[in-house]
């Protein structure tokens, strides 16, 4: 196919893991406001990327686009190197306000994306048992969302994205809504799911920090008209516990980095 | 309700109107209302004849296949134009007119059309009742958060598993507070329909009872038909208790 041909000529160190491309994506919402412009960005497989900016820059805009939820303007998005028309079983999305079934148990929340596909009951449960498990939810399955903590309720959403098995898992803001103590042993839950599940994670967050701590790779986006602006690996030993991190100079010296080339668009 | 630090159970103020309607009765300052004593005498007379029960049985069967069409068409019609502006815009005006129409005036048309039989009665049932139940499962279904619509897409549901596994659940403490309102007006309209028609069921009844004076005949049909009445608002209003723990949940 041509367009993997133009892959490995433009990047030809990236494209072998890349699990999403975005190309040339721009978006334009009806004002008209420019939300995206031009967009080139490459996520590679296993790793965890972050979309990370001020509010207003697109970055919700551009995991929409991503997941196949909102059409760009111009421009494509490629997964596992297939053009994206619509959502697909090979993505799936964690929201900010988890969207979970209020009317149904955490069970049958965790193992609903199945149940869309047609996967028979005990198969499609003992699949959302498992990963139930793997969140630390074990003896809430019949549980309903209105029972659990804010905390608890994004680990279902969480199980659930893991549940159908998708190779790229798009989080939007997912630990926003849950409160600081929560937030922390939530995001160390997380890096633990990136090692062990080795999937494609695209996480976004406006908190410095959280992308810090979490990603492999970050992608800032400047504000409206939001673009790549830059891309920054954060260096420091992922062998280290969480608190060993949180005090590491790589991390610290990437924060403070980050802050002063945001601070300028933060009046 | 507390009178003097006693609390007072919701059934003494019905007592005290039972009360209130015996003395008035029983004092005989119009022939209009009889005793509420021997109306109730009089309905333990009237009810197991055969009379009385066919027209409760003709009256419920129009009455529930009323509303079986309108909860049928109603829901799934309301929840659509919810989720689609064309089919809103489309619609919307019809609906917003007839709910607060003088739907009586109404009802010798379907007459002139259907004639004096029970189709008339359960189209005016239907008439009456379908309105308010499409407009409350549009209202819920609006209500519908963004967030889980896009789980909906996202996951990959069809048109018909969105429907039937997210839509009709996310609305369905709107859509059953407009069955409850429907379920009223309902009986508004099978009782309304059968004194048009007045050559079946209750309005039957009433006819007759009402040319004759039989005020105490008349009264009894009224409890069966207010208890009833009663009875159907109490049992949707129970079932809207059990789903409140995800209506407040959802937003």
């Amino acid at each position: 196919m041509t367009m993997q041909a133009t892959t490995q000529n433009e990047t030809p160190t990236a494209t072998a893991a890349a699990a999403v491309s975005v190309r040339g994506v721009s978006m334009v919402y009806p004002g008209p406001v420019q939300a995206l412009q031009d967009v080139d960005l490459e996520f590679q497989a296993g790793k965890l990327t972050t979309l990370l900016g001020p509010s207003g820059c697109g970055k919700t805009t551009l995991l929409k686009i991503i997941a196949g939820l909102i059409r760009p303007a111009s421009g494509t998005v490629l997964v596992n190197s297939r053009p994206v028309d619509g959502p697909g079983p090979e993505r799936a999305f964690v929201f900010q306000d988890f969207a979970l079934l209020p009317w149904a148990n955490v069970i049958r929340n965790v193992a609903f994306g199945l149940e869309l596909r047609g996967v028979p009951t005990a198969e499609r449960e003992a699949v959302a048992e498992q990963y139930i498990a793997e969140i630390g939810l074990v003896g809430f399955e019949r549980k309903y969302p209105h029972e659990l903590s804010i905390g608890m309720r994004q680990r279902v959403g969480l199980a659930r994205a893991l549940a159908v098995k998708a190779d790229v898992l798009l989080l939007d803001e997912p630990f926003s809504a849950i409160d600081e103590q929560t937030r922390r042993k939530f995001q160390e839950d997380l890096l633990r799911l990136v090692a062990m599940e080795r999937r494609t994670f695209v996480f976004v967050t406006h908190s410095i920090e959280e992308a810090v701590y979490l990603s492999d790779r970050i992608a800032l986006l400047s504000p409206r008209p939001g673009r790549v602006w830059k891309i920054i690996e954060p260096r420091m030993s992922r062998t280290l516990s969480p608190d060993q991190i949180r005090r590491e100079p790589g991390y610290l010296d990437t924060v403070e980095a980050i802050w002063q080339s945001l601070k300028d668009y933060v009046e | 309700m507390q009178i003097l630090g006693y609390r007072i159970p919701n059934a003494v103020s019905l007592l005290l109107w039972a009360t209130v309607w015996e003395i008035v009765g029983q004092a005989r300052i119009t022939i209009l209302l009889p005793p509420l004593s021997s109306t109730l005498v009089r309905l333990l007379e009237i009810a197991p004849t055969e009379t009385f029960m066919t027209a409760l049985g003709i009256t419920a069967q129009a009455y529930l296949l009323g509303v079986g069409i309108s909860i049928l068409i109603g829901v799934p019609l309301g929840i659509v134009m919810g989720r689609s502006a064309l089919i809103d815009r489309l619609i919307l005006p019809w609906v917003s007119l007839f709910v607060s129409a003088p739907l009586t005036a109404l009802v010798p048309v379907i007459m002139v059309l259907f004639g004096f039989g029970e189709t008339t009665i359960v189209l005016t049932v239907v008439l009456f009742a379908i309105w308010i139940i499409i407009l409350d499962a549009r209202a819920g279904s609006r209500g519908i958060s963004q967030s889980l619509t896009e789980m909906a897409r996202s996951y990959g549901a069809t048109r018909w598993q969105a429907f039937t596994k997210i839509y009709l659940w996310a609305a369905l403490p709107e859509i059953l507070a407009g069955i409850r309102l429907g379920l009223v007006r309902a009986v508004k309209g099978v009782i309304i329909g059968q004194l048009l028609v007045s050559v079946i069921g209750f309005g039957y009844l009433f006819e007759i009872y009402s040319s004759n004076f039989l005020m105490e005949h008349m009264w009894a049909l009224l409890l069966v038909l207010f208890f009833f009445a009663y009875l159907l608002d109490a049992g949707m209003g129970e079932l809207e208790r059990r789903i409140d723990y995800y209506s407040a949940a959802r937003h």
